[in-house]
């Protein structure tokens, strides 16, 4: 199934609990990887080529749907028995898949604002983990293809003063003017670069301060993402998305425990 | 739209963070309401006639459509209704379902239940999720009126809200409070005897029940579901067909739209 098997899911669930991101080592077998990263150009290639000239993560940074099929959709990833004992720590045992997209800088993009990739429920309230993302980097990620940088332990911050800051006047989040734009640096903050290697997966919970970083490499850093829910997480992507695109012996081919993290998902008739 | 009666929403809003529910008298014309039993008793008839006639139902929740004159501004779009629904769960709330409750003549208790799941177990949070209804008759003890016990909508114990009983967990909410005419331990629930032309506002996770219907009609209600804008029950994705009328949307005020952003429109 995997190159390591063997995880110690709670002593991960506990980085994870504190970090706000935890990496899962040599969990992907690397001719899954290049099986996935074939089929996987291609797609890229035609949405960068429809987005033309404004990519819609900004210079050279695109963000491109995953369709729901093989090799995208792999059970020995997303059903891997030591990621369903973590999802189920973290969201409860009735998660869901939510949606399943991608991160790809190319030479050239630039730094991210800071950002999260979600909203707090309530204003000021701190909240156990709503949705987490399952990253899948498809290369080697380093500090020259732009690899993500997070600052630890920001998931739980939740004080309206810090995420939603008034400057002149007007509240907003104005996270860059906390931590600083681009390569400067504001305040004493302790942010650390995710340096993950192919084959291994990286968890985040979407609330974590996290940007992408400039490539300055030769070549594309790309990376796939699932997201997983609770339940009761109303899915943008999916009420978009009316029509069924889930193909029906993928769907045939998947465990109960598959299906039932799959259970939105529109499946072809 | 009837808005001589002007409401005090501050104190609503107050006795509904207490209660977990709150009734806004007198908010829909007699007209309005008739107008809208005209067209949902039929409708009503048709569903039911779709259901397996093997079995024998008393307790109907039918999906009522995006439509007129179910959907309509003079109600969901009532100062009353916007300036509560906003103070209770922001100014980008959205609806959600749209259903009903119709028990008829003998029908039997409901099990005590919520409405809406907890977010997470033991964390109490501010509301998510606000059902409004509006009687299409007046309700009473006869014909099987709401029961609610008040203030309960903040109860997030795990103990309770999944009580173990031999070896599982589960909502064993009868168990606690006592099955149909039953009562069990000491509990205080209220009937909400409305009037038609009344709308209720209610916390989904109050705990709540229906009752025996003894009397010789129906009592049919609809059920407009607000949510914050990152709740969702699914329905919406499940349930939810793309046949929102062109000329409806087209009628509508900008925050009507605002509020009715997840609809579908009717492809032309």
């Amino acid at each position: 199934m995997s190159v390591a098997t063997r995880y110690n899911v709670d002593q991960l669930l506990e980085e994870y609990k504190i970090n706000g991101f935890v990496v899962f080592e040599d969990l992907i077998p690397q001719e899954a990887l290049d099986r996935i990263y074939e089929a996987w150009i291609p797609i890229r290639d035609r949405e960068i080529e429809r987005q033309g000239d404004n990519p819609n993560r900004g210079p050279n940074r695109y963000c491109i749907n995953i369709p729901f099929e093989h090799p995208f959709l792999d059970s020995n990833i997303f059903d891997h028995p030591s990621l369903v004992k973590f999802f189920e720590g973290v969201l409860g045992a009735d998660y869901v898949c939510e949606h399943f997209d991608s991160n790809t800088p190319f030479p050239g993009s630039v730094y991210q604002k800071w950002h999260r990739d979600v909203a707090m429920l309530f204003p000021g309230l701190m909240t156990p983990a709503i949705n987490v993302a399952l990253r899948i980097p498809l290369v080697d990620t380093t500090e020259k293809n732009g690899s993500i940088e997070v600052i630890p332990s920001s998931h739980y911050i939740a004080d309206e003063e810090v995420c939603n800051k008034e400057i002149e006047g007007r509240r907003g989040k104005w996270y860059d003017n906390i931590f600083g734009e681009g390569p400067n640096r504001k305040g004493s903050y302790y942010p650390v670069r995710l340096n993950v290697k192919r084959g291994s997966v990286w968890i985040c919970d979407p609330r974590v301060f996290h940007r992408g970083t400039p490539n300055v490499s030769d070549h594309s850093r790309d990376e796939l993402s699932m997201g997983f829910s609770r339940p009761w997480l109303f899915n943008p992507w999916l009420h978009e998305n009316t029509e069924k695109y889930f193909p029906r012996d993928l769907w045939n081919s998947l465990s109960d425990h598959g299906r039932q993290v799959m259970r939105l998902q529109r499946v072809m008739d | 739209m009837d808005t001589t009666i002007q409401y005090d929403i501050d104190q609503h809003l107050e006795e509904w963070k207490i209660n977990g529910f709150t009734i806004f008298e007198d908010l829909i014309p007699l007209t309005t309401i008739d107008r809208i039993r005209e067209a949902w008793i039929p409708y009503r008839d048709g569903e039911i006639k779709k259901r397996d006639p093997d079995l024998i139902e008393k307790r109907y929740n039918f999906s009522v459509p995006f439509k007129k004159p179910f959907v309509e501004p003079e109600i969901f779009e009532h100062p009353a209704v916007v300036q509560f629904l906003e103070k209770a769960l922001g100014p980008d709330y959205v609806w959600g379902d749209f259903d009903s409750n119709t028990p008829f003549p003998g029908v039997d208790y409901q099990e005590w239940h919520r409405d809406t799941p907890l977010l997470f177990s033991d964390l109490m949070t501010p509301a998510y999720n606000i059902g409004v209804k509006f009687p299409l008759v007046d309700t009473f003890e006869d014909n099987g009126s709401f029961e609610v016990i008040p203030s309960t909508q903040y109860l997030a114990d795990s103990a309770l809200c999944e009580k173990e009983i031999n070896g599982r967990k589960n909502k064993w909410f009868n168990n606690v409070f006592g099955s149909g005419a039953e009562h069990r331990g000491r509990y205080y629930p209220v009937r909400l005897n409305l009037k038609k032309g009344s709308l209720w506002m209610q916390d989904g996770r109050a705990f709540h029940r229906g009752t025996p219907n003894v009397s010789d009609h129906t009592r049919d209600e609809l059920c407009m579901s607000f949510n914050r804008p990152w709740f969702s029950s699914h329905w919406e994705q499940e349930e939810m067909k793309t046949d929102f009328p062109q000329d409806l949307w087209d009628s509508l005020s900008d925050h009507a739209r605002h509020v009715l952003r997840w609809q579908w429109i009717k492809e032309s």
